[in-house]
């Protein structure tokens, strides 16, 4: 069992949760075994891209290691909705929140909507100009899911104890030896770890994680939260992820998951195992088409 | 520090219709108490969020037709004809003007959150509570009750109310480590409000039937 899962009866929730990323740790992980983990998974997706077919994209994502069977159904293509739409809202009304600390959640995200319609509706296919073209009613339902997702978000942290913290800490990283392979860490907050020994390590920085989950945890939870921390390893920034911490504002439940060698290394061989599932069941589609 | 719970891939789900007896498919066909349910809550989460409604039958299926579940009640809305047409476009209209008559605008610091969804996995991920919330106010809790639930209605009133929120506040109660400080009912026919407090004998006997209700399940399947 790798991890730790914070009891939902511990409160204030806020402060468990804030214990929980800021902790001072021991140094668990070295810039010289990411170097290590790098030079073994850039030849092994260079491998798999080039079994994809030129042309073919792939993201492995924490969607796909949840759910290998349904990634590549649907169109592929990114669509606004209301669900898309609200993480980028709830992420720049908490960024206002931060910043003004007597703004409420609904007000930083009904300013940041107004904003956004006013200013870039002429990019076409930018969330500004898909809201502009929503109807009262279709934008009240996209800033109401803003406006619960960022209050429960506001309200699992204790933010004054983060040192500037990073609000949408996301990572995309590829190789160019296998550009169609995209690996996504999509990371809510990032906080620096003050004291911990990593942060004397070759100027790079020991970096907590905080993800906000969706559903209840399922059985791939820490490889989900293993992907975000590789993201953030790989990354060329000077960043070491120290720990990650998975919180499921549905169910309350929380994982925290401190970041070595191993957790690095499974979170590899789930990507790998993912693109693999990926690769033959593009192929299956392949072959049903010329059957067709 | 307990095992984190991880999810089974074929849990028992409880929901408020579970509890009432009903399967948790959707058997339910969509009829005009049911699209003028599903309509009415559309309205309150948008009165909630920006504080008014321009025109309720095309705010309201607007926001239903943003949300691809809901396809099924915008086509029996969307083919309602004559006197069945203004009836329903009558009855919403009028369930509306009390709603924003009577339902108070809330300050954004008491953090409301509307349509606020609750998946509570127990005894290892077997068993799912599952439900959807119109409305919490209140920050979450820092040790004591700090937030209240909130249901809208625009049919008649009924018992099973009751149960219903009862059963939200046992979710909220074991997902957050806090219990709701307090329940309500906002019925839109009416605009009366039926709101109690929640106590431990409240969540005790909550917790009672979802055991009858598992029970009743398990027999069900032999």
């Amino acid at each position: 069992m790798i991890g730790t899962s914070l009891s939902p009866m511990a409160l204030p929730r806020s402060r468990t949760l804030t214990d929980a990323l800021v902790a001072r740790s021991e140094a668990q992980l070295t810039a010289a075994e990411v170097t290590g983990l790098r030079d073994e998974l850039e030849p092994a997706l260079a491998e798999t891209a080039g079994r994809l077919g030129p042309g073919v994209g792939v993201r492995v994502d924490a969607y796909r290691l949840r759910f290998p069977a349904v990634a590549d159904k649907g169109t592929g293509r990114f669509e606004w909705s209301s669900r898309t739409a609200r993480r980028p809202l709830a992420l720049e009304g908490l960024r206002a929140c931060l910043a003004n600390p007597r703004l409420a959640p609904a007000q930083a995200i009904a300013d940041t909507m107004a904003r956004l319609v006013r200013t870039t509706p002429d990019r076409v296919g930018s969330l500004g100009d898909w809201l502009a073209g929503l109807s009262l009613g279709a934008r009240s339902v996209v800033q109401a899911e803003a406006v619960t997702w960022a209050t429960q978000l506001a309200g699992a942290i204790d933010w004054r104890r983060l040192d500037r913290p990073f609000i949408g800490h996301d990572r995309s990283l590829s190789f160019t030896t296998s550009p169609q392979i995209v690996l996504r860490g999509r990371i809510e907050v990032g906080a620096l770890v003050a004291g911990s020994p990593q942060r004397q390590e070759v100027g790079y920085s020991a970096t907590a994680l905080f993800l906000v989950m969706t559903g209840r945890p399922a059985p791939t939870a820490r490889d989900e939260l293993g992907l975000a921390a590789l993201t953030v390893a790989l990354d060329p920034r000077p960043q070491l992820p120290i720990r990650v911490v998975g919180w499921w504002p549905q169910c309350g439940r929380a994982l925290v998951l401190p970041v070595d060698e191993r957790v690095l290394r499974r979170a590899v061989d789930a990507v790998l195992e993912s693109l693999e599932q990926a690769t033959s069941h593009r192929r299956d589609q392949a072959v049903a088409r010329c059957d067709g | 520090m307990s095992r984190l719970q991880v999810e089974d891939p074929t849990p028992v789900v409880v929901t408020k219709k579970v509890l009432r007896g009903e399967r948790n498919a959707k058997d339910r066909p969509v009829g005009a108490p049911l699209a003028l349910g599903a309509l009415m809550d559309a309205l309150f989460r948008q009165f909630v969020t920006i504080g008014r409604v321009e025109d309720p039958m095309e705010d309201g299926l607007n926001a239903l037709q943003i949300d691809p579940g809901s396809a099924e009640i915008v086509r029996y809305v969307g083919e309602l004809e004559g006197t069945a047409r203004s009836q329903f476009r009558d009855e919403l209209e009028m369930q509306s003007a009390i709603m924003i008559d009577r339902w108070p605008r809330l300050s954004p610091a008491w953090m409301p959150r509307t349509q606020e969804r609750l998946t509570v996995p127990l005894a290892g991920g077997r068993v799912v509570l599952v439900g959807v919330i119109d409305l919490v106010v209140g920050s979450p809790s820092s040790g004591s009750a700090s937030v209240c639930l909130v249901e809208l209605k625009s049919g008649h009133p009924r018992a099973q109310d009751r149960d219903e929120l009862r059963f939200y506040a046992l979710l909220e109660t074991l997902r957050s480590g806090a219990a709701p400080f307090r329940l309500a009912t906002f019925y839109t026919r009416t605009g009366q409000v039926d709101a109690e407090d929640v106590t431990d004998e409240l969540l005790a006997s909550c917790v009672t039937r979802v055991l009858v209700a598992l029970g009743h399940r398990r027999s069900a399947n032999r």
